[in-house]
């Protein structure tokens, strides 16, 4: 240990979190560039998630308005602005759960039902043309992950896209640490061997699976 | 129908499917590690997790918001058309005073409080949000137009265009973290060093010292001249991260061994759980750092993220256009969520297949210099590439993240500066008239033809200035710190001294004409230096460009260099510094 050296202070907090929270302060006190320098930060993480979540990018970015506007409005209400991540996901989470409520029109469930018979009208609209493996695997990806039920998909979205612990997302989703644990599991599991399949069945019709 | 692929134990299956570092206590992970190494089936099964999270987070990304959602635009516009500011809730833990104290009477009511037992109240908001009023006006009606407006136009320029080919122009992210980069805090900074005595010293640019400090763990520095493959002080100060040396590699260069962390005002050091590394990069908030395994001529070349305070490691997934990037080395931090990297250009990216469900791996099919520059977001893995390069380059990112020096050296000589947010190349013709005949072409075996490089770049604070020296393949230069490994090369000497860099006015100064640039103080008045040691190891000279003369120290000297028109103002800090550590910042106390 290098001597003399002290600190006295407690570790400070990550200066990105300082400034972040210094944002939503700024926000919940009604400040619209502040609130808008959030909606920056979290524009790109909220509409993929939403997309990734509802399978539907147009949907997805409806959602995400409906979140941005939700969460100004609750904005006085937070208490924790160290937490405003979690809180804007859990925001946005039931936004697509409000949404699956309302509607039937969208087919958010059951999504097995609804992949196996268009891959055509949902997914393909929002492809971008690219090499056609890179399309097909595209497809098989979303494809598996419309396999998974909402919730095992929003807690796996959630660990993989929003990079929450499992506490977090537990918290984040008013449910136990213990059924996170086991949707997540599950829901990978769900994935891989559902995209093993797909990418079989594309092999088999000759449409670009992975060569072995 | 039957599973395709074998299912991991139950027993282990969550465990398994846990990706944050944080999910599990060590001694579980621990015990999963020792399952997975001796389970074919759990091996299997998390090797496609993995594969798994790579290809959802490679997903095209959906196009972003182009601006702040139109309702609440209009709901702004209606705010300050007839009221002064939101209410923000009082704090929990608190006095119990909101900001309502002080702009007038606080009319939360039930609604309110209700509401704030739901982080989701928007169905019970149909009116825009509690607010205390002022008199309406037009300006700030107008000015919310205008923002708006240009958030509109901003944002519709953003969204222009989404990748970038091999061109010197990309577009920007289309949402990026505003840079939090912090200003130089204050305090007392020191150098800080590996002594010939093996342990850490800190030394003041006046020439007072601390007592030596502890070994670094790991760290071979007695009977190895280069015990360490890299070294980096955070910003703030606080801790310093190593790389201890474990050999010597494939042309030389140090072989990296584990990451270590030293919190310096603790002197606790975690090592992280990454078994080798190269190039260490702390993130602006000090908590995080960015290292590659960078082995020169290898395809397997990964990026991590290192939690500074428990060690924990995380692999970023690089993808470009839906397919993983090939990562040559890291550069440093664009921002908190980007880091600059060195990625094989995208036309050399290709797929192959592998056995065992590992056939989302990639490699590089081209051999040789076919490398650029690109930003990676170390929690999506999404990678925007920037700039092609010629390779092999010695390539510097800015502190506060804004711009990439693409420095002179052997394979291409001349400055180029590239701006991380737009991508656009500019070239430097003066600095690069300044070295044109700085080169000395040597051959040997390590660099074919050439040998020249730029070394030790140190920015100064605050500023697009650059202390740069130019180097080459010399015995002669086996005294500086990380350049003993030339030690035996048939070459010339290359020592072009310091040069002051100025790549806002494209302006090229040299002030000492034998040292090289470590790092400058936070006050941007003194540069660290280090030097063959002098005749005298004390005191203090102004000079003009004249190089401490070869003296009869036992190692690397280091000075404090304090340019002061005409001249530099040098001062002889020590003389048997093995390998500069960086600066710290020290608390008596």
């Amino acid at each position: 240990m290098l001597q003399p050296m002290r600190d006295p202070l407690a570790p400070p907090p990550p200066a990105d979190d300082v400034a972040l929270v210094a944002l939503v302060e700024r926000a919940r006190a009604g400040d619209h560039a502040a609130f808008t320098a959030l909606f920056e930060r979290f524009n790109t993480r909220i509409c993929i998630y939403l997309a990734r979540l509802v399978g539907n990018e147009d949907l997805g970015r409806d959602l995400a308005q409906d979140t941005f506007l939700a969460a100004w409005r609750a904005l006085p209400e937070m208490r924790d602005p160290p937490r405003f991540t979690a809180w804007l996901y859990r925001i946005a989470t039931n936004a697509a759960y409000s949404q699956r409520r309302r509607s039937r029109v969208i087919r958010w469930l059951p999504w097995i039902q609804h992949a196996e018979r268009s891959t055509e009208s949902a997914w393909s609209a929002s492809i971008v043309p690219g090499p056609e493996e890179g399309v097909g695997e595209a497809e098989r990806v979303r494809l598996a992950l419309a396999r998974l039920g909402p919730q095992r998909r929003a807690c796996l979205l959630l660990q993989v896209e929003g990079g929450f612990t499992q506490r977090e997302i537990a918290a984040l989703l008013g449910i136990s640490e213990k059924t996170v644990s086991v949707y997540v599991s599950r829901g990978r599991e769900a994935f891989r061997q559902a995209y093993r399949s797909l990418d079989n069945d594309a092999q088999a019709d000759g449409k670009g699976g992975h060569p072995r | 129908m039957k599973p395709s692929q074998p299912l991991p134990c139950r027993e282990w299956a969550e465990r398994l499917a846990a990706a944050h570092p944080d999910d599990l206590a060590p001694a579980e992970r621990a015990a999963l590690e020792a399952h997975v190494a001796s389970c074919q089936a759990c091996l299997g099964a998390r090797a496609n997790y993995h594969l798994m999270d790579t290809l959802i987070r490679g997903l095209p990304a959906p196009a972003p918001l182009p601006a702040i959602p139109p309702r609440l635009a209009q709901l702004w516009a209606d705010e300050d058309g007839r009221v002064v500011t939101r209410v923000a809730a009082p704090q929990v833990a608190g006095n119990g005073r909101g900001a309502a104290d002080e702009t007038g009477p606080n009319h939360r009511g039930m609604e309110q409080r209700m509401s704030a037992m739901s982080p989701l109240p928007a169905e019970r908001h149909a009116t825009p949000p509690r607010a205390t009023r002022r008199p309406a006006g037009w300006i700030g009606a107008s000015a919310a137009v205008a923002v708006a407006l240009l958030f509109t136009l901003v944002f519709l320029s953003l969204a222009r265009g989404q990748h970038v080919g091999s061109g010197s122009v990309a577009t920007p992210p289309a949402a990026r973290t505003t840079p939090t980069l912090a200003a130089p805090l204050a305090g007392d900074w020191r150098a800080a060093y590996l002594g010939q005595d093996g342990r850490v010293h800190t030394v003041a640019p006046d020439g007072s010292r601390d007592l030596p400090g502890s070994r670094l763990p790991n760290a071979r520095f007695i009977t190895d001249p280069l015990p360490l493959a890299d070294t980096a002080a955070s910003p703030d100060g606080r801790s310093l991260a190593y790389i201890a040396g474990d050999g010597y590699g494939s042309g030389g260069a140090i072989s990296g061994g584990p990451v270590a962390i030293m919190n310096l005002v603790s002197g606790a050091t975690v090592t992280a759980s990454l078994a080798r590394g190269a190039n260490l990069f702390w993130a602006p908030d000090s908590m995080r750092l960015a290292v590659d395994t960078y082995v020169t001529g290898t395809t397997n070349n990964m990026l991590y993220i290192i939690d500074a305070s428990k060690g924990h490691t995380t692999a970023v997934s690089p993808t470009y256009n839906r397919q993983p990037a090939v990562i040559e080395r890291a550069i440093g931090w664009i921002d908190a969520d980007h880091v600059a990297v060195i990625v094989d250009r995208p036309a050399s990216l290709a797929r192959v297949a592998l056995p065992h469900g590992t056939q989302l791996l990639s490699a590089r099919l081209s051999g040789g210099p076919n490398l650029g520059v690109a930003s990676v977001d170390v929690g999506m893995g999404a990678v925007r590439y920037l700039a092609d390069l010629v390779a092999p380059p010695d390539v510097y990112l800015s502190p506060d993240g804004k711009d990439i020096l693409i420095a002179s050296s052997t394979w291409q000589a001349s400055a180029e500066v590239i701006n991380t947010a737009t991508g656009q190349v500019r070239a430097l013709p003066n600095i690069t008239a300044a070295f044109a005949d700085k080169f000395v072409h040597t051959d040997n075996a390590g660099f074919a033809q050439g040998g020249n490089w730029s070394m030790h770049v140190a920015w100064k604070p605050g500023t697009h200035v650059v202390a740069m020296s130019l180097a080459a393949a010399s015995a002669q230069l086996g005294h500086l710190p990380g350049a003993a490994w030339l030690d035996g090369l048939d070459a010339t000497s290359q020592p072009t001294g310091v040069w002051l860099l100025d790549l806002d006015a494209d302006s090229a100064t040299q002030i000492v004409s034998d040292a090289y640039p470590l790092a400058w103080l936070p006050d941007a008045q003194t540069l660290f230096a280090s030097a063959p040691p002098p005749s005298s190891t004390s005191g203090t000279a102004t000079s003009g460009t004249a190089p401490p003369t070869e003296g009869a120290g036992v190692g690397p000297a280091l000075y404090a260099l304090t340019p002061v028109a005409p001249g530099v103002k040098q001062k002889v800090l020590a003389t048997t510094m093995v390998v500069f550590l960086g600066l710290v910042r020290v608390q008596h106390g």
